[in-house]
């Protein structure tokens, strides 16, 4: 699946040049010349990562940024900014809590890179985040097993490494009951 | 009235005369013994002797002589019974006045006695008068030298010292001094002490009221003292320490100007011992000279020492006012250079608010020139992909190589979609057409910034406001879009004599203000129209408004309602500073919640050399 991403910018120039870097990389892409816009953008779409400038009439892209630590946190945010001085910096990273914060004009390679380190970062993230939830509804379920029997989880082995089976356990509730039953209160 | 001395023999004769005298008014005395006469006429106030020339012991020639060596002024008439001429002229060589002849006749006698007495008294009278003559004679000469002193020397003590010579030669006296009054202590000090003990005499210092000079001091008597040792106000504490003797002294207080200045002091009559009335009176006579001397001789002091002081404040006066002047110089210069600091502050201040706004506008073109080039230079290397297979074609359609041509074709349409050629001959146009547009932003905004701030500038010329507002408007712009939409209302002006550099300063600083004063989004009105000889540039914003009491601390150096590090309060107290240098004015009408109008007057010419 194309990853989405989003660029905003009051000048069309910088716009173009950017779908021009990005035209052979699999991103589908977004561009947005106000911040309004972009928030509109985002609404509707995943947006994977976004790309601002930070002086913009209207809306500044420290302010547009922060909108979309709110509403998307997952989006990661770049600042590509042609000058900006010592508050506007500060902000972007608290208040946008910018991943990566670039200066124009901009080195195209290492722009490229920087998006696909970010995304992937991103990929990861959300990879680690799928993981953990799995990893937590697992531990529930065996929380469950072992409030029905208990010692289900110590597998006992016998001295030449073979699983020891119980036999008395037969007559309890079968596993797939247990897996259901767990299943339903997660 | 003196008495009448007769000396005979003959006590007939003593009788008679003495009746006849006695009976006209006249003392008499008289005498048989010639001898024992003498001791009379020593005890007794003589004025006349009637002498009788023959007496045993001895003969009236032997007593004229002997009379006058008791007394010279006692008139002798002689009596002599033989009048012989020779014996008359003998008695008057001798000494006697005149003579009567024996018998005595009554008349002869009164009217002898009554002569030889008037004589007497003129005789007196005459020696009297001398005397005063003399001592008159005498003041002069001492006043003769007192001013040849006082005019030949004005240094005090100098004076004093020839004064004190005089006084003391003058009246005869064994010491001289003068003290004076030493003003801060009350005391009296020895200025002049001439004698033997003089310089010892030095070292002391007279306390108000003590010794004799201390009274003559407090009281602004003179005393004259005959015999120290009687007198209680003497302070022998002096003569202790010298040695020195003193017998009789005159003191006399020195005025000048109604005040005590000082004593002078005489010791010791030469001689005689004692002082008298007299010597009193020409110390007196002569301390009113003495006074006017010190008046002069301390008037003249002070001159000199002004003088002195005159002649060298002019000396300094020079080299200080050449220093202070240096001083003031050198200020000016600082000031100058602190004033030229500021301004460059200031400036760089301005431009650092800007330095953002054109910064960002320059790197925007820049950012996307620089990465469409590389994007370019893809799109070129999928040119020549294409241009490749094309060839390609064309090689096999030269060969006439039907199969190979349709493989080629194939291969060629594929690198065409492969590199999505209709895209990139479509995006290459934009992409150029982008860029040449990048670089005109580039080269425009440098422009602006040399219009700005170029150095040829610096100079005195009749330079178009417009041009000069358009320029700064361009630097600004940057900061202004995002604020506020600007509209210029240009009149139709001459050009004006002016610094252009240091007019976009000013102007700069009024458009950025302008737009800080806009909160969110505002109007900025640039307006300019002429009107007798003189220029008005007006610049108005939609912003919040200056309060009343800023209004009056606006164009204060250092004022500034921005928070720290924003601005530098210096920006308006430079404009003012620079459109009055011009010879213009700048004025400010502000309502607040409704914005605010600079207005800049300019002379079309400036009128200053």
């Amino acid at each position: 699946m194309k990853q989405p991403v989003l660029f905003v910018d009051d000048e069309r120039s910088i716009l173009n040049s950017l779908v021009r870097l990005f035209r052979n990389e699999d991103y589908e892409i977004f561009t947005a010349t106000s911040g309004a816009e972009a928030l509109k953008i985002i609404e509707k779409n995943e947006i994977a990562l976004v790309i601002s400038d930070h002086r913009m009439p209207e809306m500044s892209g420290v302010e547009f940024l922060s909108h979309v630590v709110e509403t998307s946190p997952d989006t990661i945010r770049i600042m590509l900014t042609g000058y900006a001085d010592l508050k506007a910096s500060i902000d972007a990273i608290n208040k946008g809590e910018v991943y990566r914060f670039i200066t124009k004009p901009w080195n195209d390679e290492e722009l490229r890179l920087t998006v696909r380190q970010s995304l992937e970062y991103r990929n990861i993230k959300l990879e680690n985040r799928k993981l953990t939830r799995t990893v937590k509804r697992q531990t529930q379920i065996l929380k469950k097993l072992e409030e029905h029997h208990p010692g289900i989880s110590d597998v006992s082995r016998s001295e030449d490494g073979s699983i020891v089976i119980d036999e008395d356990a037969w007559d309890d509730p079968t596993l797939d009951d247990i897996l259901n039953k767990a299943g339903s209160e997660t | 009235m003196g008495k009448i001395l007769v000396i005979d023999d003959d006590e007939l004769i003593r009788t008679l005369v003495g009746d006849i005298l006695t009976d006209s008014g006249y003392e008499v005395i008289t005498a048989g013994d010639p001898l024992a006469s003498l001791e009379k006429l020593k005890k007794e106030d003589v004025e006349v002797v009637l002498l009788d020339i023959i007496m045993p012991v001895a003969s009236g020639f032997e007593m004229i002589p002997r009379i006058r060596e008791v007394n010279p002024d006692i008139a002798i008439i002689i009596m002599t019974g033989y009048s012989s001429v020779d014996s008359v002229v003998k008695a008057i060589r001798l000494g006697a006045y005149d003579y009567i002849r024996k018998p005595v006749h009554e008349g002869e006698l009164r009217h002898a006695v009554d002569k030889a007495i008037e004589r007497q008294r003129l005789h007196l009278e005459n020696r009297s008068l001398l005397e005063k003559l003399e001592e008159r004679i005498r003041r002069l000469e001492l006043f003769e030298k007192l001013s040849k002193a006082i005019s030949s020397t004005l240094d005090l003590n100098m004076l004093l010292e020839k004064i004190m010579d005089i006084t003391k030669s003058v009246i005869a006296a064994e010491a001289c001094s003068t003290l004076l009054l030493d003003e801060e202590t009350g005391e009296l000090f020895f200025t002049v002490a001439l004698g033997e003990k003089g310089e010892e005499v030095k070292e002391f210092r007279i306390k108000p009221g003590q010794g004799i000079a201390g009274w003559v001091l407090e009281h602004g008597e003179p005393l004259l003292i005959e015999d120290l040792k009687k007198d209680g106000r003497f302070y022998s504490g002096v003569d202790t320490k010298t040695g020195f003797e003193s017998k009789s002294m005159i003191a006399v207080p020195l005025f000048v100007k109604d005040k005590v200045v000082g004593v002078i002091e005489v010791i010791n009559k030469v001689e005689r011992g004692h002082f008298d009335q007299a010597d009193l009176d020409t110390l007196k006579t002569m301390t009113g000279q003495i006074a006017v001397a010190i008046d002069n001789a301390r008037m003249t002091e002070a001159l000199k020492i002004s003088r002195a002081q005159i002649d060298e404040y002019s000396k300094n006066l020079e080299s200080m006012v050449a220093k202070r002047t240096a001083q003031l110089e050198k200020a000016h210069k600082e000031v100058k250079e602190a004033q030229a600091q500021l301004m460059q502050t200031e400036k760089l201040s301005s431009l650092g608010q800007l330095a953002a706004g054109v910064a960002h506008e320059i790197n925007n073109p820049i950012g996307f020139i620089q990465s469409n080039l590389k994007t370019l230079e893809e799109y070129i290397r999928d040119f020549m992909r294409v241009v490749d297979k094309s060839e390609a074609v064309v090689d096999a359609l030269k060969k006439k190589d039907r199969n190979g041509l349709s493989r080629r074709l194939n291969e060629l349409e594929k690198v065409r979609k492969d590199v999505g050629f209709d895209f990139l001959t479509e995006d290459i146009e934009k992409l150029i057409a982008e860029s040449q547009e990048g670089t005109l932003r580039v080269y425009r905004i440098v422009r602006d910034l040399r219009d700005f701030s170029r150095a040829d500038d610096a100079e005195r010329k009749f330079f178009d406001i417009h041009r000069s507002l358009d320029s700064t408007l361009n630097i600004v712009w940057n900061e202004l879009k995002y604020k506020a939409e600007v509209e210029k209302i240009y009149g139709d002006i001459p050009e004006v004599e002016c610094f252009p550099t240091q007019l976009n300063q000013v102007f700069m600083n009024l458009f950025v203000n302008a737009a800080h004063a806009i909160k969110e989004r505002g109007k900025i009105t640039v307006k300019t129209y002429a009107e007798k000889e003189k220029v008005f540039i007006e610049v108005s914003d939609t912003g919040m408004g200056i309060p009343e009491e800023n209004l009056k601390k606006l164009f204060d150096p250092f004022f500034t309602t921005k928070e720290p590090g924003k601005g530098t309060g210096l920006g308006l107290a430079i404009s003012y500073n620079i459109i009055q240098k011009h010879k213009g004015y700048i004025r400010v009408k502000s309502e607040v919640g409704k914005g605010t109008t600079f207005t800049i007057a300019l002379p079309v010419k400036m009128d200053i050399p």
